[in-house]
């Protein structure tokens, strides 16, 4: 495979084309299939050859990619995005010629992820050199992408078993890892729209859909959803395959957060399966109401928790945090009426020393308002005065 | 296949054939050719005219004070002469006419001057973009326009739509933020810029309450992220995150003049949300807040601001209390923003106009200074919290002997128990009530004289009076300072009473 000429190269993209074999012709247009290394095929003008062989679009798409060869043996990732791009369009068109049925689908998939990495590289070297800015790139394969998902999305009138349409998870996850790459959420949310109403939603292969969930849940944590955040990140969670250890430690970065805002601590043991003793602290911190040890705890890992992007979420924890000190202090005093004081003598025990009443008052309020605490502030006589009856309810009843 | 992937990875070192720079040639603010041009269109603006010619059929251009204006890049357009462009120490020195001789001026409405600059400097930026200018001076011009845009946003924020449109001018300053920003990244010239931590706080501020921003700012070097301000105002991002508006206010404070400009068109919506809250916290048919207690926790400048605020949001304010109540509170549709004296114009002292654009302003406050601390925690019984334990036995203790003190303690805290047993109080309870308050907070009176929360029972109409006699005697120190440096003539833009002489100095 890796000595083969152009022509015996070509014979067998064609065959392949001739069959509908998906998953072969897959393979020869796949950067991580060995015939890229093949220096015979690194051509800088292959044009002639491919006209040779194939007719309208397959002509152009075996140029470029056999260009896009030679682009990448130069490392000129700009160059092997350029032809990439031209790869793909051009196998729009032939998905689009043909009229129900689907074998190409698999060909797209791959042409679609080596179209992101490549942009994915030409940025970075493109940044290098001062000509664009990053994400870039990045933000104009999306454009592309979005064709190919147009064209999945209105094949509405094939039968099922051979519509288009099973090709739309795909390229929706590949968007996903574009828009939260270049720290654009927002953009999501008409794919998800597009998934949620399609009646294939939970008929897709589930390597898919654990993809898409875990990419969903990840959003909904970002805008503060937590349940649905739960939900979905729950799901790629309990479907991820459990050989991807990988996969679901990054799915438990974003999961145990958010199972720890609804009140659900993770187990040491967990914790240590996954190598993610940093939360160790946080969940005992934040279950005992221990502001210093959270503070601490914070600290130590920062640089783990933001580089994840939960930094902000953590910070949240807080407010539980001082949920769970607030009704230490209510269990103490034993009264429905507490003096704000106890409050500010709470806090400056865990710390926060510069506290005063104006302060402990407004998270005291905030506690009220978001619903951790079933009571009203008297401002007159600087008390809380809470409910006789579950003054803080539990937290899971409460986002 | 791995091959592939690492040689996907290991290639970013080599090169391309670079592009040859273009470098421009014109020494003039504004190219000769242009002058001509717009001389003979009529399009030449009063700032430009040669004295004396302003009132002629066809008034000349005065070379020295044309400034090459912006022109949309279209398609059609050649590539840009040369001889049109400008080198970067011209677009620097044109940078700093703008805001040295223009800026300050005074005899015309400051919208005029906000729109020529504004657009000028717009094409000084595509001038760098063509010439591909990098380093110190692209960075201290960028500087130099955000500052100026923040500035001009705040300046210009009670201005009609028609006057101003804080959109467009939010999009030149996310412009020139974003750009500024990828500028200190670039490690590639290895340079280090002074003004970095305070630029990067300017962008936290102006974003406040943005996820991505804050992403941003936890991300930056730690050289950076230490810096004071930088720590100010990521604080400032947890605590309006967490909903801890005591802390937003009392940070904003600390701010320097330019970083309040920039954060102040997030105080309405911050303000909106603490009523919100508070209004579900304290919602009570027999309870009442004080005004003035308000006034101090969400920075406004006086009493009557605070009621009418919250009368916008469907709470009642009668004698300078606030009846919280949950079924009244509703959104006002559109707020319209207000100047903000004690957040963010006492804190321009004696500084010119282009002092605060060249960035001589970026100092932190000291919010002591500004505005004394709440006091009503004074009487707290410093021993019961000094335990340094940090764990929670101590609690327990300190949570004994407080339960113990605060039942005893004379006239702080009357028991609440009156309400429960009779239901309903009374007029005569409230009152009496009141008065106890009244006199159990009067001894929290600052050491400087002015009345700190202690003024929240709202007790005696002539203290309050003095306390803003002597804001308007002490306060505003810089506005005489213009009169008298002559820089900046009669340089208020506003009335020093609330709705008092305002817009008499617009000058048209």
């Amino acid at each position: 495979m890796a000595h083969m000429s152009l022509n015996s190269y070509l014979q067998q993209v064609d065959r392949s084309i001739n069959n509908c074999d998906g998953s072969v012709l897959a393979d020869l247009l796949s950067f991580r299939h060995p015939h890229i290394a093949n220096t015979r095929l690194q051509i800088e003008h292959p044009e002639q050859h491919c006209e040779q062989f194939f007719e309208q679009p397959w002509d152009e798409l075996l140029a470029a990619h056999i260009r896009c060869i030679w682009a990448v043996g130069n490392h000129d990732f700009v160059e092997a995005y350029g032809c990439q791009t031209v790869v793909v369009q051009s196998l729009i068109k032939a998905i689009q010629s043909h009229k129900d049925d689907n074998w190409a689908l698999p060909v797209m998939y791959t042409v679609a992820l080596d179209l992101r990495l490549f942009a994915l590289s030409a940025d970075v070297q493109l940044v290098r050199k001062g000509k664009g800015k990053p994400g870039e790139t990045l933000e104009k394969a999306a454009d592309v992408l979005m064709g190919c998902f147009r064209v999945c999305a209105s094949d509405s009138r094939s039968d099922l078993d051979v519509s288009k349409k099973w090709g739309m998870l795909n390229i929706v996850n590949q968007l996903f890892k574009i828009y939260f790459k270049i720290n654009k959420h927002h953009l999501c949310k008409p794919l998800i729209r597009a998934i949620d109403s399609s009646n294939l939603k939970d008929d897709f292969t589930k390597a898919q859909l654990v993809t898409y969930r875990y990419y969903v849940g990840r959003k909904a944590m970002f805008d503060g959803e937590f349940k649905q955040a739960e939900e979905y990140l729950t799901y790629a969670f309990d479907h991820c395959h459990r050989a991807c250890r990988k996969n679901k430690r990054f799915i438990l970065i974003y999961l145990l957060p958010v199972k720890m805002l609804l009140g659900h601590m993770p187990s040491v043991e967990l914790l240590q399966k996954y190598d993610l003793t940093q939360f160790a602290d946080v969940a005992k911190a934040v279950s005992t109401g221990n502001l210093l040890q959270l503070n601490d705890a914070m600290a130590r890992h920062e640089a783990f928790f933001i580089r994840c992007g939960i930094f902000l979420i953590l910070e949240k924890l807080k407010i539980i945090t001082y949920r769970n000190l607030f009704k230490k202090v209510y269990l103490l005093l034993n009264t429905h009426q507490l003096p704000l004081d106890a409050f500010v003598v709470a806090l400056r025990t865990m710390g926060v020393t510069d506290v005063d009443l104006d302060e402990a008052s407004c998270i005291v309020a905030n506690l009220i308002y978001m619903g951790h605490i079933k009571g009203y502030i008297s401002h007159q006589h600087q008390k809380l005065v809470v409910s006789k009856q579950n003054a803080f309810p539990p937290l899971s009843t409460v986002l | 296949m791995t091959l592939i992937a690492r040689q996907m990875q290991s290639t970013l070192t080599d090169a391309m054939p670079e592009e040859p720079r273009i470098r421009g040639t014109c020494q003039d603010m504004c190219p000769e050719l242009e002058q001509t041009a717009r001389q003979r269109q009529k399009r030449l603006h009063r700032f430009e005219m040669l004295e004396g010619t302003e009132h002629n059929r066809l008034p000349s251009a005065d070379p020295v004070r044309c400034v090459k204006e912006y022109s949309r890049p279209a398609a059609g357009k050649d590539v840009i002469p040369p001889a049109e462009l400008r080198p970067p120490q011209v677009l620097m020195g044109t940078v700093d006419y703008l805001i040295n001789r223009i800026l300050p001026r005074d005899d015309v409405h400051f919208t005029e001057v906000y729109n020529f600059i504004s657009d000028r400097l717009r094409a000084v930026r595509q001038d760098m973009v063509v010439q591909r200018v990098k380093g110190h001076t692209c960075v201290a011009i960028l500087e130099k326009a955000v500052r100026f845009h923040v500035y001009a946003a705040y300046r210009l924020c009670e201005s009609s739509v028609q006057q101003f449109d804080p959109h467009l001018n939010n999009q030149q300053l996310e412009n020139c933020l974003t750009w500024l920003l990828r500028e200190y990244k670039d490690d590639s010239t290895g340079v280090v810029y002074g003004n970095r931590a305070c630029m990067e706080a300017l962008y936290l501020m102006h974003c406040l309450g943005s996820h991505d921003a804050l992403q941003h700012g936890l991300s930056l070097p730690k050289s950076i992220r230490e810096c004071q301000v930088v720590q100010v105002a990521l604080r400032l991002h947890m605590a309006q995150l967490r909903g801890d508006f005591v802390q937003v206010f009392r940070l904003v404070q600390q701010l320097p003049y330019i970083h309040s400009c920039a954060v102040h068109r997030h105080l309405a919506l911050e303000r909106s949300r603490t009523l919100l809250v508070m209004n579900s916290a304290y919602s009570s048919k027999v309870c009442r807040y004080p005004i003035s207690h308000l006034q101090c926790l969400l920075g406004f400048d006086d009493e009557a601001e605070t009621a009418e605020f919250c009368r916008q949001h469907g709470l009642k304010a009668v004698d300078s209390y606030v009846a919280f109540k949950k079924a009244d509170f509703s959104f006002p549709e559109k707020a319209k923003p207000k100047f903000s004296q004690c957040l963010v114009d006492d804190k321009l002292q004696e500084c010119t106009l282009p002092d605060i654009i060249h960035g001589k302003t970026d100092v932190l406050c000291d919010s002591n200074s500004l505005h004394p601390p709440s006091a009503t925690d004074k009487h707290l019984d410093s021993e019961v919290y000094c335990t340094e334990g940090g764990q929670l036995e101590p609690l327990t203790g300190a949570m004994q002997t407080l339960s113990l003190t605060s039942e005893a303690k004379p006239g702080g805290c009357p028991t609440v128990n009156a309400y429960q047993d009779s239901g309903q109080p009374t007029e005569e309870q409230i009152l009496k009530e009141n008065q106890v308050h009244a006199l159990a907070t009067k001894e929290h009176r600052h050491p400087s004289g002015t009345l700190s929360t202690a003024c929240e029972s709202g007790s005696s109409p002539a203290s309050s009076g003095k306390e803003k006699d002597m804001k308007e005697s002490v306060g505003r120190p810089w506005s005489r300072g213009r009169g008298r440096g002559g820089v900046w003539r009669g340089g208020r833009w506003r009335g020093r009473g609330r709705g008092r002489g305002r817009g008499a100095d617009l000058g048209v």
